[in-house]
């Protein structure tokens, strides 16, 4: 599993859930480490969960990956794998028994 | 029997702003603004009805969130004697309807600037209820919840007899009003805290930094939130980069509160007092006492309230309860009482509340009809049929999920961004499925498969 790929799935994925929850105003931009939960997150949290069920349902379709990703193991992570896109993506590839690493 | 002129709150409530005009009334855009500051700002409104021409009777919306003008607008309405209808900037995706069914005699909407907007509209087409109102000349409040025919539910309150509790006096706190304006919830902490001469600290949203950022800088005393909310802060850590150790007391509802949240919320806050809250847009919310912090039972009632279980589940009969929908039959049965659909376990004079019966789905805290999301759904072109359903879900509690079947199947992440663009619009963002499964069969067969946890 690619990490490159899936944190461009995500970034695309993330940009969507801004603009559909959007109150008013500018959309800010997603970015591989733009921080999904903290004092610096760029998301409110019924688009966090709109996002975290797109690329739920983009890794059953186009990875053949079916995971939870917001479970207990999750949320009880000392580094919370929802700080940026980038642990969420490494997170991913550890549920998928892959070695995590910066290269494909 | 004795017959009482029914107390004008507003006057009550303006007597209240002149025992403490240098008082803090509210914080907003970090900036405070005291009592005396407002009673101008409510004079000057007063001032700018007249101009617009709004009388005794009307029904006025205001559109806008917390902020002087907003809170000054609301109880010069009521001075006014006309029928409120608050409405958030959150549910603007159904505004267009919300008028049509409160009749809208004029609209008032406060820009950025906090300043209004008057437009009249002219929908009046004298509802029962309404006139039962006017003919009272009583001012009256509109709120709106998710309806189980598939259209929103409008509830009708006199404001005398919701008001009236306010008026004994109780503790003075600093808040955040986490509720939204256009709720039960963020309408009674309001006229809470007026009464009490308590103020008001508004966040420049109801994200978990922004809520913490204020809640430090302004030493917030009173957090009312819910379970969902709690689980996003506990989440980001947020009381581990924040100080907010002022917090005395924090209460939730709107939704059943996990063990698991409770527990850990206590931890992060040692200090604070955890409160349940319960309540209804059809009764107002009601006076609780938590058996303790850490239990989920709690007592419900007061002296304006009785209650009951009966097949399992919580009836309430409230002095303050509503005169009706505007748009449904009365729900009360015929001594007054209401079936909350709300499952309980009673243990002594508590109440441990497990949810609902009903399909109802609550996303963090806020409630939605499946019928209501089924209807535009089903609107889509290829969409042969849809079941929506409420899933479980850690940090929302639950989240709504559709199941469609398509004249032309496509790829479930396609099916949602279809929905997604469709229900924009006509759903507010917490209504529109954020799981879809597309299914060749028929999609009511999936309604009753068991849920997850």
């Amino acid at each position: 599993m690619d990490r490159d790929k899936l944190i461009t799935m995500m970034v695309r994925l993330l940009q969507t859930a801004l603009a559909d929850h959007a109150v008013a105003g500018a959309v800010p931009e997603a970015r591989r480490d733009s921080p999904l939960v903290g004092g610096e997150a760029v998301i409110t949290s019924m688009a966090l969960v709109s996002f975290v069920t797109d690329v739920e349902a983009t890794l059953a379709q186009d990875f053949d990956l079916e995971v939870t990703l917001v479970s207990e193991k999750a949320l009880s992570r000392k580094n919370s794998p929802f700080r940026s896109i980038e642990a969420l993506a490494d997170y991913v590839l550890e549920l998928a028994g892959a070695p995590v690493s910066a290269a494909e | 029997m004795p017959s009482t002129t029914p107390v004008d709150h507003s006057a009550w409530q303006v007597a209240r702003f002149r025992e403490g005009p240098e008082q803090t009334a509210i914080v907003w855009r970090d900036r405070a603004y005291t009592y005396g500051e407002q009673l101008a700002r409510y004079q000057q409104w007063l001032a700018q009805f007249e101009a617009a021409g709004i009388s005794p009777g009307d029904a006025v919306a205001v559109i806008g969130d917390y902020s002087p003008a907003s809170i000054t607008g609301l109880l010069a309405l009521i001075a006014r004697r006309c029928i409120l209808v608050p409405l958030s900037r959150e549910s603007r995706d159904q505004h267009d309807e919300f008028f049509r069914i409160a009749e809208l005699d004029f609209l008032i909407e406060l820009d950025p600037a906090d300043k209004p907007c008057f437009e009249r509209m002219n929908l009046r087409r004298n509802h029962p209820l309404l006139e039962e109102l006017r003919q009272r000349r009583e001012p009256g409040l509109v709120l709106f919840s998710s309806g189980s025919t598939g259209k929103p539910k409008a509830i009708l309150h006199g404001l005398p007899r919701l008001l009236e509790k306010f008026r004994k006096p109780r503790h003075c706190y600093r808040t955040i009003n986490f509720l939204l304006f256009d709720h039960i919830g963020g309408f009674n902490t309001l006229f809470y805290t007026l009464a009490n001469l308590g103020a008001i600290v508004v966040p420049a949203d109801r994200s978990v930094a922004r809520v913490c950022e204020v809640a430090q800088k302004y030493k917030v005393e009173l957090l009312p939130t819910s379970p969902s909310f709690l689980n996003l802060l506990l989440l980001a850590e947020a009381h581990k980069s924040y100080d907010l150790t002022s917090l005395k007391l924090i209460t939730y509802g709107t939704e059943v509160m996990p063990e698991r949240t409770l527990k850990l919320a206590n931890q992060a806050f040692p200090r604070a007092t955890f409160q349940q809250t319960y309540g209804l847009s059809e009764l107002g919310i009601l006076r609780s006492k938590s058996e303790s912090n850490q239990s989920l039972f709690v007592k419900v009632g007061g002296e304006d309230y009785q209650t009951k279980v009966e097949d399992g589940t919580l009836r309430i009969r409230a002095k303050s309860s509503m005169l009706g929908y505007l748009n449904a039959p009365t729900p009360f049965d015929g001594e007054g009482w209401f079936n909350t659909g709300d499952a309980v376990i009673q243990e002594g004079e508590y109440y441990r509340i497990l949810g609902r019966h009903s399909e109802i789905i609550n996303v963090g805290g806020q409630k939605v009809y499946p019928a209501e999301v089924e209807k535009v759904i089903a609107e889509i072109p290829g969409v042969v049929d849809v079941a929506v359903m409420g899933e479980q879900h850690l940090l929302m509690g639950q989240i709504v999920t559709a199941t469609v079947q398509m004249s032309d199947p496509a790829p479930a992440v396609e099916m949602r961004r279809r929905i997604a663009d469709f229900c924009k619009g006509r759903l507010q963002p917490f209504m529109v499925p954020a799981k879809v499964k597309v299914v060749t069969d028929s999609p009511v067969n999936y309604r009753f498969k068991k849920v997850r946890r």
